[in-house]
């Protein structure tokens, strides 16, 4: 038994303690990139991101990749799955910022021959916020399942659940969860989601508490929609927005999401009242978003075609565009400005949707598309960015794909950025990532790492609205649950 | 030998009836549940039936019910599981002789809870819904079985009541239930014996049947349970509506059922009951009840609904003539939905269609809404046939999100999108099928127009059905 024991052991040193050698005899360079999936070549990745695996889709009979920095560092590994010891990783990642890190594939082929293809990544100086919360849903219209807020380590594999909703099969029990924002990327703890339908309302998580507040009143269109934390007082401003959506048999695009009316609110946590920020009969107001220094706010805004009511504008949807605007706010009195334009999308026949300004107030980045309230299933929907100094715009070129990228949000940094893509299939959104330098030019963006490369072959769900944290959501779920089953507060509109 | 010909011939009789009446008799029905449902193997697909108290059986069920592709296959695991079951049953109440009988009543519980599965198996979340009930029951008995085979003596019998409750994550109801039943033959033990530890342990043991289940739903990270009718999570979702009512009978029949058989076994040295002749004549007399119940169980499925699925997996197999056929066969008058597809049918072999006029009944109790079944029906397969690709998507993809993906609605997913030409969407959809045991054959063959869209207009009907694209497209949005 003893003996049998030992045998067991000896072979198990001998095979899990195989070092993996880099061959050296024979090899043919090869000019081109190699196939891999994800498409991790010719990036800036942050230092503290968890291990970029990836599979080799060259045929061979064997794999060995290296990676080594400017120092010698080197980080090896085999086989047509590329998964990369996470704490090795994490030891050169740390040793390379601001450094170049080159990869080497070796592919032996049918023939015995091996072939070296090579690329670089930059690794950046800026890491990146260690947390990102997204919704997880399955694609869909009108009806919804199982639905998950979600928030992963970006360091690690690691996905915990935030909340979710509960088997809905109950009739009249189910509910909805979205928008899970935080205030200024979840330095104070402070975040917020939306619940709709049974124990609905907006909890408003802060300090120790959670409040559960219902918005909707005689005065607002609906309940709070697109969520936007004051930086630095305790407001939150929200869209209402009556939204409808059409479907098309025959047009490639197959639902048109669009708002009959929408108008801007703003929610004062500490007296729990409401009062309006945009509400212009003749147009829709939407998608609002603060500057960082809390003293201007900037939101999407689209005014109905000649001869357009709310009622017809299904059959002109395609002339909906909507511009950029902001108004100044002083957060001690609440009064606004009249609005000025921003990004004049309409006159170049684009609407220009979600702005999002970097921390360091000098870009505005907004997703861009030929018409529309909701670019997530128009194709053309690209990043543009405009320079809040100079006015002069610009598109995310490295970024973009052929596909729809929208809901993108920025690290507490500044450099780097998240965002909603479907270039993968045309239908599941997948969080991609790019950087952005100090001069405002984005990096080739790369999907979320995974630890299993083909997770995103056969994940079912979307990725929606990702939002960075700089630390963990710190409330539990018995919490959530117990907020959720009290009466909403019902928040007080003040016409002032 | 001869002591066991009962047992023989009544196992023999129960394994004939079940597999007549479900294979021979309801092939077509089981056929049509295997495409209502989808297994998806994986660790994702796992965590997320493991969210879900009872999860465990649904995971196992789905898998299973992959076996009702064949239904002789399927009808044979079902019927080893209900042989499991009443095996378990004679060992967990000592059911020996006269009430032997008394074994197949939970089987024959789960037979019925199939049989008079009806339209109402389109809108709830069922998958595994076939095997998982059963399996169940199958746990629950096992756990009964080993606590009643336990030395009373060496404490583990108390071990087994206060630990069961502990299960309800992962069992949810069937660790529920046979933790009650424990907990009483542990009661009814104590006050014959007058053990302090073992009333104790009854008492613990029933307070944990309520406390852990509310303690779950709080504290469970990404748990999807809701707190409605929480102790029956592992069951079916239904409502306690009166709709509902003859969908959970079977299982409340099969629960009391296993209470009384607990009660009786735990007063047998008073009762007598296994040597009794009334027992012995009852048992029968419920066995042979089991045997009515499941032929009317059946019977209550309406013909337009046993029509309708055949003309669907029809259409399934291009047999346009076959769904014709169908019709002409129904004595009930057609529904509208039946008229509908009989249309489309006449439609691709040239033949004049009928008028079907405003047919639709009035709207029905919440299962059986027409509304709900013309969805699944209608909307996905006809939309698909007449070329509003994105319509038969829409509906396809709405019910699948309601009701958990089903291999039916993604095989029009699959369709639609490769004559939309979404290749790479049509591979993703593809690709679950293709992890099945046997729907992988058909989306081996669609692969084939993913792989080489060229070969896209080889599909069959390809020419007519564009045709009609064509007709729809003229007649606009």
């Amino acid at each position: 038994m003893k003996r049998f024991i030992f045998f067991i052991l000896a072979t198990y040193c001998c095979f899990g303690c195989q070092k993996i050698s880099v061959p050296t005899e024979g090899v043919t360079s090869v000019s081109s990139s190699p196939e891999i999936y994800p498409d991790y070549t010719s990036l800036v990745i942050p230092p503290n991101i968890a291990p970029l695996n990836f599979e080799i889709k060259i045929p061979g009979q064997e794999y060995v990749a290296r990676i080594s920095n400017s120092k010698g560092e080197e980080l090896l590994a085999s086989g047509k799955i590329i998964d990369w010891d996470i704490k090795d990783w994490h030891h050169l990642l740390d040793d390379s910022k601001g450094d170049e890190l080159m990869y080497e594939i070796y592919v032996k082929d049918e023939s015995g021959k091996w072939n070296k293809y090579i690329f670089k990544n930059k690794v950046a100086e800026e890491e990146i916020d260690p947390y990102v919360s997204y919704r997880l849903i399955e694609p869909l219209y009108t009806q919804y399942g199982n639905l998950s807020i979600c928030q992963r380590d970006l360091t690690s594999w690691e996905e915990d659940i935030v909340f979710n909703n509960t088997n809905h099969t109950t009739y009249g029990r189910q509910f909805c969860i979205n928008c899970h924002v935080p205030r200024n990327y979840y330095q104070d703890g402070a975040s917020q989601i939306h619940v709709r339908q049974h124990n609905g309302g907006t909890l408003i998580m802060a300090g120790d508490s959670i409040t559960k507040v219902n918005m909707k009143c005689d005065s607002t269109l609906t309940s709070g929609v697109y969520t936007s934390w004051h930086p630095t007082h305790d407001f939150i401003a929200y869209s209402t927005n009556e939204t409808r959506q059409m479907f098309f048999s025959f047009s490639d695009t197959r639902p048109e999401v669009f708002d009959l009316r929408s108008d801007i609110i703003l929610y004062d946590i500490k007296n729990q009242t409401m009062k309006n920020v945009a509400n212009d009969p003749d147009l829709l107001e939407t998608y609002p978003t603060w500057h960082p220094n809390g003293k201007s706010i900037y939101y999407a805004a689209a005014r109905y075609p000649e001869g357009v009511t709310a009622e017809t504008q299904k059959d002109h949807y395609k002339e909906m565009r909507y511009d950029i605007l902001r108004r100044q706010f002083d957060p001690e009195t609440k009064n606004l400005s009249e609005p000025d334009t921003v990004v004049w999308a309409s006159a170049q026949l684009q609407s220009a949707l979600h702005p999002r300004i970097s921390p360091d107030g000098k870009w505005l980045l907004y997703c861009k598309a030929p018409y529309g309230t909701f670019h997530l299933p128009h194709q053309e929907s690209d990043l543009f960015m405009t320079d809040l100094t100079t006015g002069e715009e610009r598109t995310l070129s490295n970024a973009n794909s052929e596909n729809s990228e929208s809901y993108h949000s920025w690290s507490s940094n500044g450099r780097w950025i998240i965002f909603s893509s479907r270039r993968e299939d045309g239908q599941f959104t997948r969080p991609y990532i790019t950087y952005i330098d100090k001069d405002g030019i984005d990096s080739k963006a790369f999907i979320m790492p995974q630890q299993n490369p083909s997770h995103y072959d056969d994940f079912m769900k979307s990725y929606n609205v990702p939002e960075f944290f700089v630390a963990p959501f710190r409330f539990s779920r018995a919490q959530i649950t117990k907020a959720l089953e009290k009466e909403s507060i019902q928040a007080e509109f003040k016409t002032e | 030998m001869k002591r066991h010909i009962p047992d023989i011939v009544l196992t023999s009789l129960f394994i004939l009836f079940s597999f007549w009446i479900l294979a021979v008799k309801n092939g077509f029905m089981l056929r049509w549940y295997d495409e209502m449902s989808l297994f998806e193997p994986g660790s994702d697909s796992l965590r997320q039936f493991l969210l879900y108290p009872g999860g465990i059986f649904r995971f196992a069920g789905t898998y299973l019910t992959q076996l009702l592709y064949y239904p002789a296959l399927g009808s044979c695991v079902l019927i080893f599981i209900w042989l499991l079951i009443a095996w378990l049953t004679k060992i967990a109440f000592r059911l020996r002789n006269a009430s032997v009988p008394l074994c197949f009543l939970v089987p024959f519980c789960m037979l019925v809870s199939i049989l008079h599965l009806d339209e109402a198996y389109l809108n709830f979340e069922s998958q595994g819904y076939v095997f998982y009930n059963s399996l169940g029951f199958t746990f629950s008995l096992a756990v009964i079985a080993l606590f009643s085979t336990a030395r009373r003596t060496s404490m583990a019998q108390e071990a087994i009541a206060i630990i069961l409750p502990l299960l309800y994550p992962v069992a949810g109801y069937f660790a529920l239930l046979p933790a009650i039943i424990c907990s009483i033959s542990l009661l009814i033990s104590s006050i014959k014996n007058k053990k302090t530890f073992t009333i104790v342990a009854s008492v613990l043991s029933i307070l944990f049947v309520v406390v852990i289940p509310l303690l779950y739903y709080r504290y469970c990270n990404g748990t999807t349970v809701d707190n409605d009718y929480l102790y029956l999570k592992g069951l079916p979702e239904l409502t306690m509506e009166d709709y509902d009512w003859y969908l959970w009978q079977p299982f409340a029949i099969a629960s009391i059922l296993l209470l009384i058989l607990s009660l009786l076994s735990s007063y047998d040295d008073l009762l007598k009951f296994s040597s009794s002749k009334i027992i012995k004549y009852s048992s029968w007399g419920l066995f042979l009840l089991g045997i009515l119940l499941s032929l009317s169980a059946d019977s209550k499925k309406s013909e337009q609904l046993r029509a309708t699925v055949l003309m669907v997996n029809a259409i399934e197999n291009h047999d346009w003539k076959k769904v014709t056929h169908i019709m002409s066969l129904t004595k009930e008058s057609p529904n509208y939905t039946m008229c509908v597809l009989d249309n489309l049918a006449r439609a691709y072999c040239r033949m004049e269609r009928r008028s079907t006029g405003n047919m639709m009944t009035a709207n029905k109790d919440f299962r059986h809404n027409e509304d709900f079944t013309i969805n699944t029906f209608v909307d996905v397969p006809v939309n698909h046939y007449i070329g509003r690709f994105n319509q038969s998507h829409r509906w396809a993809t709405e019910n699948n999100v309601l009701y958990g993906n089903r291999a039916y609605y993604i095989k029009y997913i699959v369709r639609n999108a490769i004559l939309n030409g979404n290749l790479e969407f049509a591979k993703k959809y593809n690709q679950l099928l293709m992890r099945t045991m046997f729907h992988r054959q058909w989306a081996q063959e669609m692969n084939k127009y993913i792989e080489n869209p060229e070969l896209i207009n080889t599909l069959p009907d390809f020419g007519y059905l564009m045709a009609l694209r064509a007709e729809e497209i003229m007649r606009g949005e």
